[in-house]
């Protein structure tokens, strides 16, 4: 069980051994936090916006039930079809029964953290089906056969020799390479091609109307577009979780949702399908995968609420210098650290401990998930489920036994201080994990309750 | 049981306290100038304006852009604009357009706070060709700029159009160490022409 506690502490270990690119990694995310911070405060609205995300996302989950029915039967009545998927394999074996009645043999994938959640790739090109995904960062990781490090920058962590190699290798640009706007202009060619011979298109859904039955598709690049406006077979796949009741409640995510992810006001493409375009087909697959059961526990349910927008992990000290990848995880940072131990304490048991508390994901969420009063709630349901690291059992042990008695503090205070200051090295060594990259300042010969006692008590009667 | 009644029974199964929806008509931010503002944020997202008083004047305008000059290929749906051109055929393949430089389309509304245009398919031939142009010219009348989402919701209805997409700015990615290029796969160019009608003098 503990071969997963040490799991995100072990792989950050790796990715902050190259502490250049650690050091660049961690600014990349602060200037889009920054991005953020400068769209957000142009909205005098903001937290009234946020405010109102969330009782949306409250009340909709609430009877999401009725709402889920509302949305099939106006979507069906706008000509879509509508499937439901308990889970993953179901949600892949749907997508791949409409490729396979349509004879379709080439798909472009937009950007969908629930196809990613899904492994929809490896699973229909294990059918043969060929899958290009055309969001620029995510075909960066497909052709580097990995995963996005981020949900919303999915290739954050690929520096751009990394990309002029790579683009060298796959689509024959100029060796050395790195000019962005070279090496984005390779791309564009190399999959308007894609887009050109695709058969059909999959896309995510951002929000989904339950009062209409349409969806809403938020992109920058144009390629969702592309993707399902060339081909005649649109297939959008959405977690449960996407409804919101009423198209008018678009105007305050759509507010929130660009300026929280990538600091624009909004993006540059918001789509909206109502049932399929002109000699088209529109399938719809409603996913649950794990969502209800996230529904059942009143402790995280409002982790539903989430939009994916990444503000969490842009600004999450943990996650900028850690990497996504570090998580294990197809939605890693905070959120994720939510979501996947829910789901599967045992396995992700060491997530909710990549947090130092400081609250910024709860401060920056558009819809006001307290991430980090989550992550406090999973750390105490991991101890009680029996899936603490050793290590730390016995140290938190040891500290609430120190900490509850105050004789017992003063004592172990004398000697910790007596110890530090004659044998540092006792503490300053290799097995310590606290000393990594850190000094410490000589201990004092006093604790501060003497020294309090000697020079303030006195003055404060 | 289908897997649709299974997902519904499971909701149905954990009641959950049923809340009020937020009332959203509170007091939002609106500009003195949504005009100007919309022209602000236009060129803040990558995209140009330009102030036209009459509609009559954009076939001239256009003429002489360097994007039109330099076009092989022109098409246009813009009705405002009356341009003789390339009105694209409903039965070709919207394959047929992947060589279009320059396309010309209306919109229906203009967002001030975010510079977005609404544009629907029943003012498009195909709706690709939004996509595929390298180039994109878009006209909106003065009259039809709101001030913020909120607004731009009371006056569009989505569910009229299977297609309807809100357009800020040309196309762009920064998924290449965050530096912002232009032009990822849709259009490279984003001109707007606001045009002045009857309505917009007096609309303040
Ligand atoms: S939890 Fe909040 S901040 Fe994080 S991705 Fe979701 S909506 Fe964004």
């Amino acid at each position: 069980m503990n071969t997963t506690a040490e799991n995100h502490s072990s792989k950050a270990g790796v990715f902050v051994s190259d502490s250049d690119k650690a050091h660049w990694h961690d600014s990349a995310l602060w200037f889009v936090r920054e991005k953020r911070d400068k769209q957000v405060n142009d909205v005098p609205e903001w937290e009234k916006l946020r405010e109102a995300a969330s009782a949306i996302k409250t009340h909709t989950v609430a009877q999401l039930d009725q709402y889920l029915q509302m949305f099939e039967q106006k979507a069906t009545a706008l000509g879509a079809k509508v499937h439901w998927a308990q889970n993953a394999r179901e949600h892949n074996e749907i997508v791949h029964s409409i490729l396979k009645n349509h004879g379709a043999q080439r798909v472009v994938k937009s950007k969908s953290m629930l196809t990613e959640e899904c492994h929809l790739n490896p699973y229909l090109e294990q059918q043969g089906i060929d899958v290009v995904d055309t969001d620029l960062g995510e075909r960066i990781v497909q052709l580097r056969k990995e995963s996005p490090s981020h949900i919303v920058l999915p290739a954050i962590h690929i520096k751009k020799e990394e990309v002029g190699d790579l683009f060298h290798q796959h689509l024959g640009t100029d060796e050395g390479a790195t000019d962005p706007s070279y090496l984005t202009e390779a791309a564009r060619n190399h999959l308007r091609e894609k887009f050109l011979a695709a058969d059909a298109g999959i896309t995510g859904v951002n929000f989904a109307i339950a009062e209409t039955g349409g969806i809403v598709v938020c992109t920058n690049e144009g390629n969702a577009d592309l993707g399902v406006t060339l081909p005649r077979l649109h297939i959008a796949c959405m977690g449960i979780e996407k409804l919101i009741p009423r198209t008018k409640d678009l105007a305050v995510f759509l507010r929130l949702l660009a300026r929280s992810a990538t600091g624009q006001p909004i993006t540059t493409y918001t789509s909206h399908f109502h049932g399929p375009q002109d000699d088209s087909e529109l399938h719809i697959i409603l996913l649950d995968n794990g969502r209800t059961s996230l529904r059942d526990q009143s402790d995280y349910q409002e982790a539903l609420h989430c939009i994916r927008c990444g503000a969490c992990m842009n600004t999450c000290p943990v996650y900028r210098r850690s990497g996504g990848h570090s998580y294990g995880t197809t939605v890693p940072g905070p959120i994720g650290s939510v979501l996947n131990p829910v789901s599967d304490s045992a396995t992700h048991n060491s997530l909710p401990f990549a947090c130092s508390l400081c609250g910024s994901c709860t401060d920056v969420c558009p819809i006001k998930i307290p991430l980090h009063h989550q992550l406090f709630t999973l750390r105490d349901q991991i101890r009680r489920n029996g899936n603490l690291a050793l290590t730390k059992r016995i140290a938190m042990f040891l500290t609430g036994r120190i900490l509850g008695s105050a004789s017992l503090f003063r004592v172990v205070g004398r000697m910790g201080r007596w110890v530090m200051r004659g044998f540092p090295w006792l503490f300053h060594n290799r097995f310590n994990l606290w000393w990594k990259q850190r000094d410490m300042p000589p201990a004092p010969k006093q604790s501060f309750g003497a020294w309090y006692s000697a020079n303030r008590k006195e003055k404060h009667r | 049981m289908n897997s649709r009644e299974k997902i519904l029974s499971r909701i149905r199964n954990r009641k959950m306290m049923e809340t009020a929806l937020p009332d959203l008509s509170r007091k939002l931010t609106t500009w003195d100038d949504p005009i100007g503002r919309f022209r602000e944020t236009v060129s803040a997202v990558g995209g140009h304006t330009e102030r036209l008083s009459d509609p009559s004047l954009l076939p001239s305008v256009i003429e002489k852009l360097d994007d039109y000059q330099a076009a092989s290929r022109v098409a246009s749906n813009s009705f405002i604009a009356k341009l003789d051109l390339d009105d694209l055929t409903r039965s070709a393949s919207p394959h047929s357009l992947a060589d279009i430089d320059l396309f010309i389309a209306d919109g229906d509304i203009g967002v001030a706070e975010n510079g977005a245009i609404w544009v629907t398919d029943e003012k498009l031939v195909h709706n690709a060709a939004l996509f595929i142009t390298q180039h994109l010219i878009l006209t909106v009348y003065g009259s039809a700029i709101v001030n913020n989402m909120h607004e731009a919701y009371e006056k569009i209805d989505p569910q009229e159009s299977h297609f309807g997409v809100f357009i800020s700015g040309p196309s762009k990615t920064a998924d290449i160490e965050q530096s912002l290029v232009i032009g990822a796969h849709g259009a490279r160019s984003l001109m707007v022409y606001i045009v002045d009608d009857s309505e917009t003098g007096e609309s303040e």
